[in-house]
Order: structure tokens, then sequence, then C-alpha cells
């Protein structure tokens, strides 16, 4: 069954919180929130987060799709995985 | 008690340490490159609580590595596993039986030296057993940090020899089973084995835990790692 965005973005916001061991709730994360701004995450670790989006979604990011940019706020993320997914 | 100790091996001298001593040794084979960094806390840490415990625990550089001589762009798979064999001989001296912790990448070279009839039980934290898939992931991460394309194999200052490449590449099969007890441990958010560790410990006959940490050798930061401390204490003096 396909994921509705929303459900995609909660999805997103408990792998991010899961795997780079935040101590906030998922549902506290905004959307355009800048991950690296609002939760100092460096960028070994939110690549460590882009491994668990490949793995819990069964997708592969392609070596120029891996910029910052492209994973830095819930949204942006959901964006590209629903492209994957697609 | 802490003893600087100058391996053999080769033509080499390595830099090693010799913790503690006692009738039982602990081998500990760290992992490669960049992720070295990380695990020296825990390492060092369970070096100590296990020379608390009365075993006599042997910790080294791989030549090309640390403070052992040599470049890491001279580092082959087969210096790799040379470097073991050298500091499995150190490691029972005194014994005629040795542990072993791979940590990561130092898992695959533990498996490949477990055919030696010294060695009693094997654990491993969150072992690589594809060194292919690794290199690309180190790369690819290293990629994603700095924002730009890796530099031939240059991967954060380790330049990968194409020899080391090329060996880690032909690791696509998984090695045999390891003919002793061993125990795999994941680290990461998962509070159980997930489906990657349960195959790699399917594949090497193993049992299989997990310990809720962050992966610490992607950490810069200090990382409480306690649990697996503990865990990996309790399996070697029960093993």
């Amino acid at each position: 069954m396909a994921e509705t965005p929303d459900n995609l973005e909660d999805r997103i916001k408990e792998i991010i919180v899961e795997r780079l061991f935040l101590e906030i709730k998922p549902a506290e994360m905004g959307n355009d929130e800048s991950l690296t701004e609002a939760y100092g995450i460096d960028s070994v670790r939110l690549f460590d987060m882009i491994v668990g989006l490949e793995e819990d979604f069964d997708i592969s990011f392609e070596d120029d799709e891996l910029i910052l940019d492209n994973f830095d706020t819930v949204k942006v993320i959901a964006e590209k995985v629903k492209v994957k997914q697609t | 008690m802490q003893q600087p100790v100058r391996l053999h091996s080769g033509e080499w001298l390595l830099s090693a340490t010799v913790y503690g001593a006692g009738p039982r040794s602990l081998l500990i084979l760290p992992p490669l490159a960049e992720e070295r960094k990380g695990a020296t806390r825990p390492i060092a840490l369970l070096a100590r609580r296990m020379t608390s415990k009365g075993w006599r625990v042997i910790l080294f550089d791989y030549y090309g590595t640390g403070d052992s001589p040599g470049q890491f762009e001279e580092v082959t798979w087969e210096s790799l596993r040379r470097d073991t064999d050298a500091a499995l001989q150190l490691a029972t001296e005194q014994t005629s039986s040795v542990s072993i912790l791979g940590v990561r990448s130092g898992a695959r070279l533990a498996i490949e030296a477990s055919s030696d009839r010294r060695i009693s039980a094997i654990c491993l934290w969150e072992p690589v057993l594809s060194g292919g898939k690794w290199y690309r992931e180190v790369k690819r991460r290293s990629r994603f940090r700095h924002g730009s394309e890796v530099a031939g194999n240059d991967i954060d200052g380790y330049l990968f020899s194409e020899s080391l490449v090329a060996s880690l590449e032909e690791q696509t099969q998984n090695p045999d089973a390891p003919g002793v007890p061993t125990l795999v441990i994941g680290i990461g958010s998962k509070t159980k084995p997930d489906r990657k560790l349960q195959e790699i410990a399917a594949v090497l006959d193993a049992t299989a835990t997990s310990v809720t940490m962050p992966p610490f050798w992607l950490e810069t930061g200090v990382v409480e790692p306690e649990e697996l401390l503990a865990q990996t204490a309790r399996y070697f003096e029960d093993t």
C-alpha cells in the first residue's frame, strides 16, 4: 500500500530520531527545520541517516544526489524518497 | 599493567601494547581508516575491563596505520593478514588459546584467522563481511561530507592502494563460518538484531545480539559503550 505524504514524512521523522539518537519525539520535528542547524547534526551522522533511509525504504540514492541540500529537512527528504518510490 | 612491545610482522616492527597478564588472551583487531579513530575509546575501555578480569589483552596497529611504520597507501589485504597472524602469535605466547574481538573491518580478518586451532572464541562488533560494499560506503560518505567527488582512492586522507581496493572488491562471497563459538553484536538504533545482522549471524553460524548506541566508529564525540563492553566481557568470560 502506498504511503500518504503525511505518513511518509512521519516515518522519515521516526528514522531521523532513531538513527541519529535525537532526544526529541518525532512529532516535535518541523518539516522545514534544518537538521544541521536545529539539531547540530554533522555530515557524517547525516550520511548514516541516509543509509537508514535506503535500508528502510529499499531505495538507493545516486552519488550525485548525495549533497547536503537534498537531506537537510524532512520536507526535501520526503520529496526525494517519493521520487525514488515511483 | 601496560607494556609497549614491538611486533615482528614480515620485515617490519609493528607498534603493539600488551595489557595485563593472565592465562587467557584477547586479541583485538581494529577497524580500518577513519573508523579506527572512533573505535579507540571503546577498544581501550574493553582492554581495561578484560585486564581487570585477569585477561591478557593485545592491541596493535596494522602496518601503515597508527604508530606502526609505513603509510596507509602501502596497506594491502595480504599485509593485514600477515599482521594479524603476527599478532595472533604474540597473543598465544603464554597461552594455548586466544579469543578475538573483530571490530568492523577487523571482523573479516578475525574470521579469516579463525581456522587457527588456538582460537577459542570470536566476538564481532558490527561486522563488515563485504569489503567492497564497505569501501563504496566510506567513499560515498566522504563524498557527502566534502560535497565533492572523491579524488581516486583518497578517502578522508587515507589513500587506499589499488591492491587493497581490489582485495576488498573481491570479497563478494561470504566467508566460511568460523569453527568456534562466535557472537555478532549489532550496534546502532535497533533494540534487537535486524534482518541484516540475522543474515550475517546465519552465515557465520553465530549468535546475534544488539546494543542500542550511536555507531562509535562514526563519532567524533564521546560515546558511552557500557552495555557493549558488558555484553562483550560476559561473552568472553562465559565462552
